[in-house]
């Protein structure tokens, strides 16, 4: 069975952010998910954070404005995807605000 | 309408339930990957909390402007609501693609013989009403505080309507549309339920009439119910 990418977005906030979302399957199992938080700031689309199950284990990155990670942070339920999936989406509708601000504020 | 008109200062209170929502949608698929097969690639998906009318408003504004970025939008219905009428329950569809087009008329309504749907909900005192047979399936458009368009998304056809407080309001204000409940599937409706409302029979349905000649003239009396009130002219069929 080939080993299948999707992509597709999920519309956030009225400012035009939104979510950046990639599965990756084998057949009926979903092998791999990334989570991109995506902020529209001043025309232009950024990433600010990511959640990533790749390398065995669920994880966030924390994004500078070249896309390069300034910070990893294991989830809490990083070997389960389903939970890890429940965590990231815990984590960014807690935080999407602060991380956002916290990006802008990075601005170099 | 450009990039910029996407809000550019602070960010929307909808923030929080619009990624609550998200999350809703990709347990679903962790749980049955086959859903990723109805996503096109890259495509943006605009969820529609059909139980948060504001929320809802806010993301189909969202959907146009996605749509002015040339950005393809799929609109996903979620919420407590669920289609109950079996024939529409068939035709629900788990995505919709969102396209800009104003509601206007079909060429013709009940093109065929039975085409004439009409379901009363007494629990809800709402109509159904589908010209097509229950062939096709649509997205609800409010026209007014009582009155829905049913439109096929892909046409932007009226191809029905939704009327709420329809024993209560509307038939107040077109006594007529009274005799469409003869015609309807009804959910042991009584008389003392109608009210004792013995309007005239201007309205056939259920009569002598053809089926089409039936849906020709409820069509026009929805729509002249819904120009009355709104002034917004559409053309009758």
């Amino acid at each position: 069975m080939p080993v299948v990418l999707t992509n597709f977005r999920m519309s956030i906030g009225s400012t035009g952010d939104y979510m950046d979302i990639r599965f990756v399957r084998d057949g009926k199992r979903i092998i791999r998910f990334t989570i991109r938080g995506v902020a529209r700031i001043g025309g232009d689309d950024h990433d600010f954070v990511r959640f990533d199950t790749a390398h065995g284990f669920a994880h966030r990155d924390l994004l500078d404005w070249n896309g390069n990670t300034i910070a990893k942070t294991e989830l809490q339920h990083s070997t389960n995807f389903a939970r890890a999936m429940t965590d990231a989406i815990v984590d960014l509708k807690s935080q999407w605000k602060q991380l956002r601000s916290e990006f802008q504020r990075r601005k170099p | 309408m450009t990039h910029s008109n996407f809000a550019s200062e602070g960010i929307a209170d909808y923030t929080e339930k619009n990624i609550e929502l998200a999350g809703q949608l990709l347990e679903k698929i962790l749980a049955d990957p086959d859903i990723l097969d109805e996503i096109p690639e890259n495509a943006m998906i605009v969820v529609i909390p059909n139980d948060d009318a504001e929320l809802t408003a806010h993301n189909l504004a969202m959907a146009e402007q996605w749509l002015e970025r040339k950005q393809e939008v799929l609109l996903y219905p979620i919420g407590k609501r669920q289609p109950e009428s079996d024939r529409w329950q068939a035709a629900h569809h788990r995505f919709v693609k969102y396209r800009r087009r104003e509601p206007h008329l079909p060429d013709s309504v009940a093109p065929e013989a039975g085409d004439l749907k009409i379901v009363y909900d007494r629990d809800r005192d709402v109509l159904f009403v589908d010209f097509f047979g229950g062939r096709r399936s649509a997205i609800g458009a409010p026209a007014s505080d009582l009155i829905a368009y049913r439109i096929d998304p892909d046409s932007g056809e009226i191809i029905g309507f939704l009327v709420a407080g329809f024993l209560e309001s509307i038939v107040q204000r077109s006594p007529q549309l009274t005799t469409t409940l003869r015609a309807a599937e009804m959910r042991s409706i009584t008389d003392e339920e109608l009210g004792g409302l013995q309007p005239p029979n201007t309205l056939t349905a259920g009569g002598t009439a053809t089926d089409q000649e039936n849906a020709r003239e409820l069509f026009n009396v929805l729509v002249n119910l819904l120009t009355s009130r709104s002034q917004h002219l559409v053309p009758q069929v």
